[in-house]
């Protein structure tokens, strides 16, 4: 397997979906190839970065802005 | 002792206003970053979290606890954004170039990689690294970046993804993996001092 083949499948890899042969021929790669190892790690941790990044918080006044909306919002149809 | 959800979903169902406004404030963030991170616009974004959780409030009836009680939110929310991300005018894309990395013609990498992947534990420390994420993300081309959204935030199926856009399986397998290599990239550069 070359560089370029395992970069090809490491959605499969990473989502646990490659069936056992071919899971095996990329971790052998993996052990034998240094470049590979810190892509694939890379690989990985864009996923927990994103995951993180784009955790955010309504500010004080967007959230009090938030109560008020959905207060009147609700009383209108009650 | 502090209500799970469930309990306040029960309570709300029993008629208890007051159980509501505890689930917004707990998941208001969530329901705001789904919107921020799909629409790139506050303003819509915060559109998206009011009719979301007025979706809640209606049909709270309709909600059986098979799935958890954040899924269900989440899905909603995924589903206003959608609509709003199809119906609304568009706002121009600046896209980042989707790039992958380079090969030789042996398949093997042409440039060195450096493993970055320790800072993944240390980014609640670094604003201007989940600064330069968010960018990124914001820069990937609609297509791209709802499924990295999907995937990668909301941690949806593949599955479940497919079904929202209307895509099939290896379509959404195969957007996901280019954004993921594009921000890998940008990442890299950033990391590097290339950009
Ligand atoms: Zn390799």
């Amino acid at each position: 397997m070359r560089c370029e083949d395992v970069t090809g499948i490491l959605l499969e890899y990473d989502g646990g979906g490659l069936p056992p042969p071919r899971r095996g021929r990329v971790e052998h790669h993996l052990e034998a190839c240094a470049t590979c190892a810190a892509y694939a790690n890379t690989y990985t941790a864009v996923q927990d970065l994103v995951q993180e990044a784009l955790a955010v918080e309504l500010s004080q006044a967007d959230q009090a802005d938030l109560d008020m909306a959905l207060q009147t919002a609700i009383r209108r149809t009650a | 002792m502090v209500e799970d959800d469930d309990a306040l979903v029960a309570r709300l169902k029993a008629g208890d206003d007051t159980a509501f406004t505890v689930l917004v404030h707990r998941h208001s963030g969530r329901v705001y970053g789904i919107g921020l991170s799909m629409l790139r616009n506050e303003q819509d974004a915060r559109d998206v979290v009011q009719d979301t959780f007025l979706n809640v409030y209606r049909r709270i009836d309709s909600f059986r606890g098979e799935a958890p009680f954040k899924s269900w939110l989440g899905r909603i929310a995924t589903n206003n954004a959608l609509m709003k991300l199809r119906t609304r005018r568009r706002k121009p894309e600046v896209s980042l170039q989707i790039r992958s990395p380079k090969f030789n013609d042996d398949g093997q990498h042409e440039r060195d990689i450096v493993d970055f992947s320790p800072l993944a534990d240390k980014i609640s420390e670094s604003r201007e690294l989940g600064q330069r994420i968010r960018e990124t993300v914001e820069r990937l081309p609609d297509k791209y970046r709802t499924v990295l959204v999907l995937a990668d935030y909301q941690q949806l199926s593949m599955k479940q993804i497919a079904e929202l856009l209307d895509l099939t399986v290896p379509n959404v397998k195969t957007r996901l993996h280019r954004a993921r290599l594009a921000v890998r990239e940008s990442l890299a550069d950033y990391l590097s001092g290339d950009d």
